[in-house]
């Protein structure tokens, strides 16, 4: 029981890696909250695979929605020990039609809604000397790999963001790091035709996509209590891509 | 250096050149009369191209096989190298196209199996291309013999057929059809059918779709005089539409079948290309040049060989009766069968209706797309003809008229099949591909006259039968189809629709 204890707020926690990182946490014992913008069936069925849980219908650019959910979970818990930027989206597009309103948008949820939800929940952190941001990255934000550019520079940003934060927020205690993990079993990489996958699979070592438990194993050892001189990292996750 | 004289146009060209016979090629086919094997010359003459025969016993004959020279000379570039299946059933003896089966002098595997489970019919259409004797209906037993046949010479297949006679008056059709859609390794099931079920049995249709059923409709032209000349008395144009709303209601994906008669309904082309064009649930539409084989090759009458439709006939028809929609240009021969056997077009749904890949996307260099499917797999061609195209028409936007709606729609393309909230498997994928591309294809078959040798060793579309013979359809129809064991004996009592 690695986060025995542990009151834990997930972003994008109904679906994909959102959903294991909510059900691994769990396991490991922490409390749960997280949030999801669509699907209520599908924030339902992540509710039933926690302990204990909550969900919130709120967007990461909603300030107020994300203030008043920080708020209440700071009343109902007395503060929030690990956030977990995990909510993101992509399009696969390619540059030429690539409008800006598409930059936008990927950029506004991946990079903008991770700083708004840091920015409210580092709050109470910084207050109490405590606390652990972990943003999630991508292998398309640190290698040169077929990927939407927009994805990638939101990706690229957070790596970027991961760095000032941590070195900003480590006067308080507070740590911030980063995993960035290659092609998962679901997810952004799903999507990929099966001769990309191919091609991409014949230069990973061990010859295969990440499943999601893995990663959100990782990820609850990095938030845990063991581990306590990371800060600042981006951790690539990848199988052995060569 | 010896400088040699250059001629002059006016020392090497003939007057009248055009109006003149030219030796084009040598050709193998069939004796009209006896359809024996005989050597042949393809000439051209008048703009069109003929097959001209020689039989030792009958004499010499004749058969338009182009009715236009500039097509017929291009698509003969249009040659790609075929696929051979994962094993054969015939040896190579007699030579073709007399060991069908497929022989491993066959040069394409297996693109679209034809499984015929009756010999029943309530038509019989003058224009047949079969010749049904009412006597037979396979098993559950053949069919899986079949199937598990195909699976082994051809590992997985994107779609089977289930035709007839009239499949759907196999008394355990839904059984045969669930057989072939359980199947994992077959990717889609398609039936072919007169429609007469569908018309008068909307639950049917219902059935059709929740089995996933592609069916490929039968429907020369919505009008009963010509439909009476193809298809025989009643009122073939009520039955038509009905079974189009009945099959739209239950939300069948359905393809149009339009055989396609000289002097009958060559002037329909263009109403069932408007056909395709507004209804939804239409995918693709399939132009088919008569063909004087079965039942049609005896009764169709008047047939003249040297005054036929082909495969540039329909097109300049498609052009000509479209109101602009359709220009030659938009067709293509289809590499990977012979060229002379089929010609497709793809056409894109824009915000304000369809436009032809061709305009837009120069499929001549992405020969690997082209196949004789309805459905356009994203795979590694594809999506790299797409992506050039994408750039190109972008960084010259001005020059490409529509190039702007074209960008649109392929954006909305891209959102839909990869979705940002979600993966898709895909299956999932390709069904949504399905309502955002139409298909238009032209697939000539061959009767004894115009029946060549070179043609029937690169084709596709093969009848699948019991015995676990893969018969190439044009040498089925012509040669072997009168000897199948299936259909020995009496001919049994027809049950014709005639309403």
């Amino acid at each position: 029981m690695r986060l025995k204890g542990k009151r834990v707020l997930v972003t994008g926690g109904s679906r994909g890696l959102g959903r294991a990182i909510c059900r691994v946490f769990s396991a490991e014992g922490a409390k749960i909250a997280f949030t999801y913008t669509r699907e209520p069936e599908s924030a339902e069925k992540t509710l039933s695979e926690l302990n204990e849980g909550k969900a919130y219908r709120v967007s990461v650019l909603d300030v107020d929605g994300t203030a008043a959910m920080v708020l209440e979970l700071e009343s109902a818990w007395g503060g929030i020990d690990v956030l977990v930027n995990n909510a993101g989206i992509s399009q696969n597009l390619p540059l030429a039609l690539l409008e800006e309103a598409d930059f936008d948008r990927v950029m506004n949820v991946n990079v903008k809604g991770t700083y708004l939800t840091s920015r409210a929940v580092a709050r109470g952190m910084m207050r109490r000397k405590s606390g652990v941001i972990l943003n999630m990255g991508s292998l398309a934000g640190e290698r040169m790999i077929e990927a939407p550019i927009h994805y990638c520079a939101s990706k690229a940003a957070i790596r970027g963001m991961t760095e000032a934060m941590a070195k900003e927020l480590s006067r308080h205690s507070v740590r911030v790091l980063c995993l960035a993990p290659g092609l998962l079993e679901d997810g952004v990489g799903k999507n990929l035709p099966g001769y990309r996958l191919t091609d991409y699979l014949a230069h990973v070592a061990l010859g295969r996509v990440g499943t999601l438990d893995e990663v959100a194993r990782f990820a609850a050892f990095l938030v845990s209590d063991a581990n306590t001189y990371m800060n600042g990292e981006t951790v690539v996750m990848d199988g052995g891509l060569g | 250096m010896i400088k040699l004289p250059i001629a002059e146009p006016s020392f090497i060209r003939t007057p009248d050149a055009n109006a003149r016979e030219v030796f084009h090629s040598f050709s193998r086919g069939l004796c009209p009369s006896c359809k024996r094997p005989v050597d042949g010359v393809r000439v051209i003459r008048d703009g069109k191209v003929y097959l001209r025969k020689q039989c030792p016993s009958h004499g010499q004959s004749e058969a338009l096989i182009s009715g236009d020279v500039d097509w017929f000379l291009r698509s003969l570039t249009f040659i790609k190298a075929g696929s051979i299946p994962l094993s054969y059933s015939t040896p190579v003896d007699r030579g073709c196209p007399n060991d069908c089966g497929l022989c491993p002098d066959h040069e394409q595997h297996s693109c679209l199996p034809i499984i015929e489970i009756t010999n029943h019919c309530n038509l019989e259409c003058p224009i047949c291309i079969v010749q049904n004797k009412h006597n037979y209906e396979m098993s559950v037993e053949e069919l899986g013999k079949i199937l598990d046949g195909l699976v082994a010479k051809e590992g997985v297949l994107e779609t089977i057929n289930l035709s007839g006679g009239e499949p759907t008056m196999h008394p355990q059709f839904f059984q045969l059809l669930d057989m072939a859609v359980a199947k994992k390794e077959i990717a889609r099931v398609s039936i072919s059918t007169n429609g007469l079920r569908c018309a008068s049995d909307p639950e049917f249709c219902v059935e059709l779709a929740k089995r996933g059923v592609y069916v490929s409709l039968q429907l020369d032209a919505l009008s009963n005089p010509a439909l009476r000349v193809l298809r025989g008395t009643g009122d073939h144009r009520a039955a038509r539409e009905r079974a189009l709303d009945n099959l739209e209601r239950a939300g069948v994906r359905t393809t149009i079948v339009s055989t396609v008669a000289k002097g009958v309904n060559d002037d329909k082309i263009g109403e069932c290309v408007e056909l395709l064009y507004s209804r939804d649930f239409i995918l693709s539409l399939m132009f088919q040049p008569a063909a004087f084989t079965g039942y049609g090759g005896a009764h169709f009458a008047p047939h003249n060989p040297l005054d036929v439709m082909t495969i540039p006939d329909v097109v300049r028809a498609a052009d000509q009766q479209s109101g602009g929609k359709l220009k030659k240009s938009d067709f293509l021969p289809l590499p990977c069968s012979h060229p002379s056997c089929f010609a497709l077009t793809y056409l894109l749904r824009t915000e304000d209706g369809f436009v032809p890949f061709p305009r837009f996307l120069e499929l001549e260099r992405y020969m690997d797309i082209l196949a004789n499917r309805g459905t356009i797999r994203p795979d590694e061609s594809f999506e790299g003809a797409i992506r050039d195209t994408i750039d190109d028409m972008w960084t010259s936007a001005a020059q490409v008229p529509d190039g702007a709606k074209i960008l649109a729609s392929l954006k909305r393309t891209i959102h839909l099949m990869y979705p940002e909230e979600r993966a898709l498997e895909l299956e999932e994928r390709l069904r949504i591909g399905e309502g955002l591309v139409k298909t238009i294809f032209v697939h000539a078959f061959m009767d004894v006259h115009t029946f060549e040798v070179d043609r029937i060793k690169k084709c596709c579309t093969h009848y699948a039968l019991p015995d676990g013979r893969l018969m190439p359809g044009c040498a089925y129809n012509n040669l072997y189809r009168d000897r199948d064991p299936r259909y020995a004996g009496e001919t049994g009592t027809p049950r014709i629709w005639t309403k």
